[in-house]
This record gives C-alpha cells, structure tokens and sequence, in this order.
C-alpha cells in the first residue's frame, strides 16, 4: 500500500474510534474546576445572615433554576413570585428526568457553575448531601404541615435539604368486571388475592400483565409488607453494614418465586413488553391485574374511558399488612453556595405558599403531601390514598446507598431471572456484591 | 524559508476556512479523548476529586461479567450486520439500476427506512414483534397456523430481532451508495463483454462486483463502525435486555459512568474500545485497500 493511502486509512481509523471514546468522557474534577470546596462551603453558611427571615423582602437581580419541569410548567408557577418580585430575572434552566437531569446537576456542580434553586431527586440525593450542597432549609414553617415521610426522605442529621411537596404511590389495579364476570369478591388479603389469582388462570383468564420493566414491583410490595414493616430502620441498618440484602429479600423474593413465577403470572411474555404495551392490554380489559402507579389512571383512561377499575396495596402475609410501593417526590434545593443567595432562599419560600402549591398542583396533577391545600384526586386513586396519608408506601431506591445502580441491576436481573438465566439466591447474592463493590470504590 | 513562507501565504485562505471546524473538531472531540485518557486511570465519581489509581479499573474490567457480555454482544452485531447489509445491499443495487418504469418510485420505498431515526424504529419495531394479539409478525404468523414467537423475549431472539430490524433499515441506504457507483461504470465495457459473449453472471462477476470495490470499501467502513458503536436501536427495542442479552458496549459505559458514577471504570473500557474500534477499522481499511489496489 502507498505510504500517502496507509496514513490516510490510519487518520481515518483514528477519527472513527475517537468519537466513541470522546464522548463517554466526563467533566472536570473538582479540583480542577475549582468546584465548592465541601468544608469551607460548611463554614460559609454557618455564618449565613438572617437565615429565614427575608420572607417578605423583595429581592433582585437574576436566580438561576436548574429543574426537570419545563417553563409550560413552572411558568405559571413562579408567575405569582414574578408579579411580587418585579426586579427579579428567573433563569430557568430545563433538564428533562432522569438521565439527562442527573448529568447536568453533574456537570454544573464540577464546573464551579451549580444554580441558585435546583432539584434534589433519589438519583442525585447522595451526591447533594454527601458534598454539603444544599442549604439547611429546616427553618420552613411548611414542615410543620408537611408529612414525615416528605421530610424524612431529604433529611439529615435532623437537618431537611431538600422541600418536596408531592409524593406519588403505586398498587395493583384491578379490573372490576373480569373479577365480578370470575365470582371474585375484590381482595382484602393475601390469601384472597392469590386465590383470585388462581382462579383467573383456572378460568383461563389472563391474570397479570407485567412489561419487561416492571417485573420487580411484586417484590417491592414484599419487601415492604415482610421486611419494612417489621424494621423500618432495615435500609439504614444495610446502609451502614449492620444488615445484608440476603437478611430482608430472601423472603420477598421467595414469595415472589412462588406466587407469580411458579403459579406462571409472569412468564416470557412480560420481557418482550412495553410499558406501552402493558396499559393498552389492560385498558382492553384482556388481563385482570396490572401494577399502576398514580399517574396510570391518566393513560389508561385516554385509551378507554369506560374502563371500571380499582387499586389494591400489596397484602403481606401477615393478617391486616398492606402496604403500596411510591415515594416522596423530588425536592426543591437551595444551593449553599448560591450566588443570589437571599434571592434563592426567598424563592423557595414563595414555592412553599399556598398559591404555589396549588398552581403546581394543577400543573403537575400530583399527590400534594401538604396539609390542608385540597386539590382533585382521581376516584381510582382515593383506594390508596390513605396508605399514603398513613406513610405506608416505600420504595427501595430512595432509601438505597446506591439507588442507580441497584435499581438497574434489580430490572436486568428479573428478566435474567424469567429468562432462567439466574436463581433468586443469585438475584440476592449480586445484591450485596454490588454494595460491597461500590464501598470499596469510595 | 522563503519557500515556505510562500506556500503558506497560498494555502492561508483555505487554512481558515477549516479553521472553524478544526477548533471545534479539537475542542469538543479530541480534548475530551485525551481526557478521557486521563480519567481512566482515576477513581473520579463526577462530584469528588480523582485519585490516581493506577491500572486499577483496566484490571477491573476482566472479571466485569456484564461487560464481557456486552462486548461479545456488540461483536456479533458488529460482524452480522455489515455481512448482511452488503450481501443484500449489492443485489439489491444491481436490480434498482436496471430499467424498470418504477424504478424510482422503488428506489425511494427502499431509502425510506434509512430516513427515521433508530429510536423511532425501535419504537415502532417493538409494536410489530409484540407477543400479543396487537403483534404484526405474530398476528400474520397467526394466519398461517404457526404458534406465537416471543421475539423479544427470548435472548436468541431478541439478538436476532435487532439485528433484523438493523439490516432492514439500512439496506436501502447503502444500496445507495452502490447504486451511484453502478451509474458510473461505463456502459462501453458490459456492452464489450455481451459481445464477447458474456452472461449476466459473468458481467457481474468480472466487471460490476470488481468495479464496486471503492464503493464496499466505504459502505463496509460505515457498517462496521456504525454497529460497533450502535446504542440507539438496541435500548429502543429492548433496552438491553431480556437480562443483558442484547446489551451493547456503548450502554454499558453510559451504565458504569452516568448511572453508577464509576467514571474511571467507564472511561477505562471507552480507551479499550477505542482501541478495538481502531484496529477493526484499521483491519477493514488495509484489506480492502489492497484488494482495491488487486482489483483496478
């Protein structure tokens, strides 16, 4: 080959493999970036002036929003805060959930170039409280209204980080005509549900339908009603190594084996399904079952309007145990080291008014967390709302060490699972290995 | 000296005009690779400062199960697709140049695949390989008698599904690219060999197949890289799975770095597929050079 073409197809070789690895490369260190140092941003807010008390200050100049709603929702959110703060410019800076969110947090946190008002998710939780990026917001007056699960979920050493004034939960919905079309009462315990179950097959009706992303959410319930239930400190206690994943999702993932595996209520045909898919045979009323949270209603009532359907818990073994699986929604942060401090801090006051609330509310059509703001809540959703008011959902993620890569594993390892691929001690045992990894990697 | 400084006062003009690009070029690709470089021999998590920790992440990466799986993975598209691609993307070529009066209206139904992107096939794909009643494949297979095929969730299958929708989609494309190499061979040279005599066999064989080297040489390039940094189409379709069966090199680095915050680790395998992808390419271009240089 001429030495002219080798060096081109060289250059061109060179060009081609570049781009891959260009681009999986991150940002800058900390260091490097002169991103907040950890300990004197500690020392710069505790001498913070007038910590909570600007509330009724007007503020200027601009406040910079980093947030995963965009302006058609946060618009008419924040017009109330506009109108009273004429002099203020709010930059709100759009990051769609999850991935793309996370990765600017990220980014702008290494830069040096972290906003003023940003959210706290269970995705970036660890990073904002273990680099002391958020300011200590406990002196709120909204936390005295707000529940204790909301507050727990951003809470530090008694010091709260984040204001979250939403929550979402997610149960079994059920479908009222093929279970009254079977001669199957509505469920009110474990063993009245599995039967129904069982019936369904027997009948050869479709029990459940599962897509390949949510084959785990039986065994959240389990966790919740046999393990949760029982020690709510269990997370904390496998956090900080005095407990094993192997101690409390043995038995959830047992159960699961033999209620829905064994009893073939998901089989093969969940792994080449969509969550798409999955509302769809549902909202045709061709399976029973199907695990909704409380945005389902939304989608599966624009497919059929005239569907007749419900929501159960997740019913524990024991007697009387329900529990539904959600969580805390994610929290507005004030940035310690904000550049418009005063600005940012009267901003999340506004955020915790009524009007505010409200507004987001209708927005967002979440579950408001706050007492005493009524809002719409779909009839459906009503059957779980109390579980909710009660504290009595969990979800695994937001209380793990290390919810990313956890969560991805417990997806990948039920299909591996359904697949036949692995067993459900293994499903265990990689469980405690990847915490185990990712200590040794701090 | 003086030589020098007059051939650069001649080539200044067009040096800015790739100046532009250049800088780009440098500042958003080949500084982030060096970096890159850099990261993979640190335990940086994105927030906290990196410490140098040797070939720690490179030794790591062997007893990485999920990655050894996904290389294998991406290897097996990476050799499918481009084979398969070409062998039908030649046909394909030659029978979109021949004189039919639907030829263009053909040639366009053929391209159009190529025109969305791959998520949205993946999108529209998993509709069509449903298990359910809903399934196209399923409900025409239906028709005929034969029993449901679970196209996605079998691991098996489900390699092969993405591979499929792959070839489907970009056949046209690189038939394209054929097709314009076809339209410049000179007509003079397929009428010689009639005279002599020669089959349409033969004329393809001798004169056309021959004549495409060039063409194959950068339509096989594009596969080649292309599928060994596919990502799009996979998590689309089935997002890696079921379990990490149809999981590519390209998702698990996203995976080690953005998700799990193992930046070095991630950037450890990008630097080793950066090297896989330069040699293969490396290969691809040597050889087919030098079976252009055969050939002409």
């Amino acid at each position: 080959m001429k030495k002219k073409t080798r060096f081109l197809a060289l250059l061109c070789a060179f060009v081609m493999a570049a781009s891959v690895t260009a681009c999986s490369s991150g940002g800058e260190t900390s260091e490097a970036s002169g991103a907040p140092d950890a300990s004197s941003a500690a020392d710069d807010t505790a001498s913070t002036p007038d910590e909570g008390g600007s509330e009724t200050a007007p503020v200027s100049g601009t406040i910079t929003f980093l947030s995963w709603n965009n302006e058609t929702v946060m618009d008419p959110v924040l017009q109330g805060f506009r109108d009273a703060n004429p002099d203020v410019t709010i930059d709100l800076i759009y990051a769609p959930p999850i991935q793309d969110y996370v990765e600017k947090f990220q980014i702008l946190y290494s830069t040096g170039e972290m906003t003023d008002v940003f959210l706290t998710v269970a995705e970036n939780k660890a990073a904002v409280l273990d680099n002391e990026i958020a300011l200590d917001i406990s002196y709120l007056d909204i936390f005295d209204h707000l529940s204790q699960k909301n507050i727990d979920t951003y809470s530090r050493d008694g010091k709260v980080y984040a204001f979250a004034p939403d929550g979402w939960y997610c149960g079994v919905l059920y479908n009222k005509n093929i279970l009254a079309d079977n001669g199957i009462e509505v469920p009110t315990n474990y063993e009245e549900f599995n039967q129904s179950m069982v019936t369904l097959k027997e009948n050869g009706v479709q029990p459940w339908v599962f897509c390949s992303t949510n084959l785990y959410d039986p065994i959240q319930g389990y966790v919740a009603t046999e393990t949760i239930s029982a020690d709510p400190q269990y997370d904390e206690k496998v956090n900080n190594g005095e407990l094993t994943y192997a101690d409390g999702w043995t038995k959830p993932m047992e159960l699961w084996k033999q209620n829905y595996l064994d009893a073939g209520m998901i089989n093969e045909d969940a792994l080449g399904l969509t969550g798409d898919q999955a509302n769809e045979i549902f909202a045709f009323e061709e399976a029973a079952y199907m695990v909704g949270a409380s945005w389902a209603p939304a989608a599966l009532e624009e497919l059929n309007p005239d569907l007749e359907y419900g929501m159960l818990p997740w019913f524990g073994t024991e007697d009387g145990t329900a529990w539904m699986t959600g969580a805390a929604g994610v929290g507005w942060s004030v940035n310690k080291d904000a550049k418009n401090l005063d600005g940012a801090k009267v901003l999340l006051e506004y955020l915790t008014t009524d009007e505010a609330l409200t507004v987001f509310q209708q927005e967002t059509s979440g579950i408001l967390a706050v007492e005493g703001i009524d809002f719409p809540l779909n009839p459906v959703l009503e059957e779980g709302y109390q579980y909710f008011l009660d504290g009595k959902y969990y979800l695994p993620a937001t209380a793990w060490k290390y919810s990313d890569a956890l969560g991805n594993n417990m997806t990948i390892n039920t299909q591996e699972i359904v697949a036949g691929n692995m067993t459900i001690e293994e499903f265990v045992q990689d469980m405690d290995d990847t915490r185990t990894e990712l200590d040794a990697e701090q | 000296m003086k030589k020098a400084l007059k051939t650069l006062k001649t080539e200044a003009p067009y040096l800015l005009f790739i100046l532009p690009a250049f800088l780009g070029y440098t500042v958003f690709s080949i500084v982030p690779l060096f970096k890159s470089f850099a990261y993979a021999f640190t335990d940086w998590d994105g927030y906290s400062e990196a410490n140098f920790v040797g070939l720690k992440n490179f030794q790591d990466l062997i007893g990485d199960a999920p990655m050894m799986t996904a290389l294998r993975n991406t290897l097996l598209y990476a050799v499918s697709v481009p084979v398969l691609v070409t062998l039908l993307a030649i046909p394909l070529a030659v029978i979109l140049n021949g004189k039919m009066k639907t030829r263009n209206l053909q040639r366009a139904v053929f391209f159009f695949p190529s025109v969305p992107s791959a998520l949205i096939l993946g999108y529209l794909w998993s509709y069509m390989l449903s298990p359910t009643s809903r399934g196209l494949i399923n409900s025409i297979l239906g028709a005929f008698g034969v029993d449901r095929v679970l196209w996605l969730g079998t691991p098996e299958l489900a390699m092969f599904s993405i591979i499929l929708v792959s070839v489907w989609s970009q056949v046209g494309w690189h038939a394209c690219i054929y097709l314009a190499n076809l339209q410049s061979i000179p007509s003079s040279y397929i009428e010689a060999a009639r005279i002599d005599g020669a089959n349409g066999w033969h004329i393809f064989r001798h004169i056309t197949f021959p004549m495409l080297a060039s063409s194959m040489t950068i339509s096989v390039m594009l596969l080649l890289t292309g599928s060994l940094k596919v990502f799009d189409l996979p998590f689309s379709l089935t997002n890696g799975g079921p379990g990490y069966s149809t999981t590519m090199i390209t998702q698990i680095i996203i995976t080690r770095g953005v998700t799990e915050k193992l930046y070095g680790k991630a950037t450890a395998m990008s630097v080793i597929f950066f090297a896989i992808i330069f040699v293969c390419t490396l290969l691809q271009l040597t050889l087919m050079k030098r079976r252009e240089e055969k050939l002409s």
